[in-house]
């Protein structure tokens, strides 16, 4: 039996850092600290998604409702006039009600700093955000480190409209040993590297308007130049262009999750009803098409309703 | 019952009626559009001759509560002092660039600047904001005297003890599209009170939404 055994042992070990680190931060987030402002919010999400799996056979797109409970909390600080930094940790949860192998849950922390170009609520300003998060899925091969550094701008142009663009690089580290037991398959892998391992790059912009009655529709653009990890039943010629492969824990039968070179679309709209000065319903439609080289594209559509609390 | 005269001195004022009773001036206001009593409005008169009405400038303040300024519109005659305080045990910067009395009283927490007056030296609005909180919106009328007034609920405000004679009636609303008060011209005769009613057309609030929502950030 071969497996394959790539394993970086420092990603082990950043695998263990960085829950801990985000433990520290929740602890630092939970101390009193006068010279900050604290914040805490809640978001729970209930909504389904066309193409779980991210197949792109037919054979191999499942749909799923899903759930979403998200806790955020924070601290901001002004270190400088028109300068703010902001800790933040979260915790999610993702459950799929037709797909349980895809629930995950994730901690991660995150460093927002804020610059305005002068002082109001028109200034235009610029943001960045480093953030790291552990992602736990049911099955192992899944787990991973996932992180994010955001540059962005933002601009509010009049009380009811804002613009947003930025560029956004993911970098996904796969925490635990990827499995592919090649005896069983028809086909060995060339590139036998934890699919879990990838980077992205995405630009994006966006817009925000609010109505008088305080309803704000949004609406915005993603595109993506990086990979996706799909999953398919082998034997699937598409595995040929993989640069990794390894067994997918996501499902009880066989499944693999293989790794694709992509470049994708996104676009989103929203509409969040506001039901108090703290709390707002949220309905959002995302739909996004992938295109792998080679291969060929598939889409994926997302639909979901959220109740948005700030504590 | 005298007779009133009045003109409008900018176009978006409408005079709905006119009566007068004796030597006090009570205005009723109105969103033209929605029809409905003009809460929060100010209504300054202002004399040809610029000492027949007293100025007392006044010491107060503007509190912060709940991420919110209190009050969110304020009159004082120039001259008068207005601090700050914050009431939130969170840190508030509070700011104006208006054209007149700007000013700037950085990051501050609860208890802090309770005794940090700005003085407010030229008649005028002033538009108040939090460098941290968008949301935080409130306004400053300076008068020029002490013949203001704010609409309550009803849309109502009252100025007693004029003098007969022709005045400037000044009104302005937060959701006027400009900073600049409407003027109105009128005249008010001897032993007679003077009724008007107005409807003024209106934007939309300049206040941001506060409410959080999925496609914005996490500090609110």
């Amino acid at each position: 039996m071969h497996k394959i055994q790539l394993k970086n042992p420092s990603l082990l070990l950043c695998g263990r850092t960085v829950p801990v680190v985000i433990l520290g931060i929740f602890l630092f987030i939970g101390s009193g600290n006068s010279l900050a402002n604290g914040f805490m919010d809640i978001a729970i999400a209930a909504g389904h998604e066309d193409n779980v799996s991210r197949g792109f056979l037919d054979r191999d797109i499942t749909s799923s409702t899903f759930h979403r409970t998200q806790f955020t909390g924070g601290k901001l600080f002004q270190p400088f006039i028109n300068t703010s930094i902001s800790l933040s940790a979260t915790g999610s949860y993702q459950g799929f009600v037709d797909q349980h192998g895809f629930n995950a849950m994730g901690i991660s922390t995150s460093i927002n700093a804020q610059h305005k170009f002068g002082m109001g609520a028109y200034t235009p300003r610029i943001l960045f955000n480093f953030s790291a998060a552990h992602e736990n899925s049911r099955g192992a091969e899944r787990d991973r480190n996932l992180y994010t550094i955001n540059v962005g701008y933002f601009q509010r142009l009049t009380a009811g409209l804002s613009i947003n663009l930025g560029m956004l690089d993911q970098t996904s580290r796969g925490t635990d040993e990827p499995r592919v037991d090649f005896d069983q398959l028809p086909y060995r892998s060339t590139r036998p590297t934890d699919p879990m391992d990838y980077s992205n790059s995405i630009v994006y912009g966006g817009m925000d308007y609010v109505f008088e009655n305080n309803w704000q529709v949004s609406f915005s653009y993603q595109y993506y130049d990086g990979y996706i990890v799909s999953s398919a039943k082998p034997p699937v010629q598409l595995f040929r262009y993989a640069q990794a492969v390894a067994l997918d824990p996501a499902f009880n039968d066989l499944h693999l999750m293989y790794l694709m070179e992509s470049k994708a679309d996104m676009w989103s709209s929203g509409l969040s009803v506001p039901l108090t000065s703290n709390t707002a319903i949220d309905l959002s439609y995302s739909w996004q098409i992938f295109e792998a080289e080679n291969v060929g594209d598939y889409d994926n559509a997302q639909f979901s309703i959220s109740l948005v609390h700030q504590f | 019952m005298g007779r009133i005269k009045h003109h409008l001195v900018l176009a978006g004022v409408f005079v709905l009626s006119a009566a007068t009773q004796a030597e006090s001036l009570r205005l009723n206001l109105t969103d033209r559009l929605a029809e409905i009593p003009l809460e929060g409005a100010v209504i300054e008169l202002i004399a040809k001759n610029p000492g027949q009405f007293p100025v007392s400038p006044l010491t107060t303040h503007i509190d912060q509560v709940n991420k919110e300024f209190v009050s969110y519109v304020t009159i004082v005659p120039v001259g008068s002092k207005i601090a700050f305080p914050n009431s939130d045990d969170i840190m508030h910067h509070v700011y104006s660039f208006s054209a007149v009395n700007a000013f700037d009283i950085p990051l501050y927490g609860a208890d802090e600047n309770i005794d940090h007056f700005i003085e407010f030296n030229e008649p005028g609005l002033v538009e108040i904001g939090c460098n941290i909180h968008d949301w935080m919106l409130a306004y400053i009328y300076v008068a020029e005297t002490d013949v203001a007034a704010i609409t309550d609920d009803q849309g109502a405000a009252s100025l007693k003890d004029i003098a007969p004679g022709k005045y400037l009636l000044k009104i302005w609303h937060p959701r006027m599209p400009s900073s600049e008060p409407q003027l109105v011209e009128l005249e008010i005769e001897s032993n007679r009170d003077t009724e008007l009613s107005i409807g003024l057309n209106l934007g939309r609030e300049r206040r941001i939404r506060r409410t959080p929502s999925m496609a914005r950030g996490s500090y609110r």
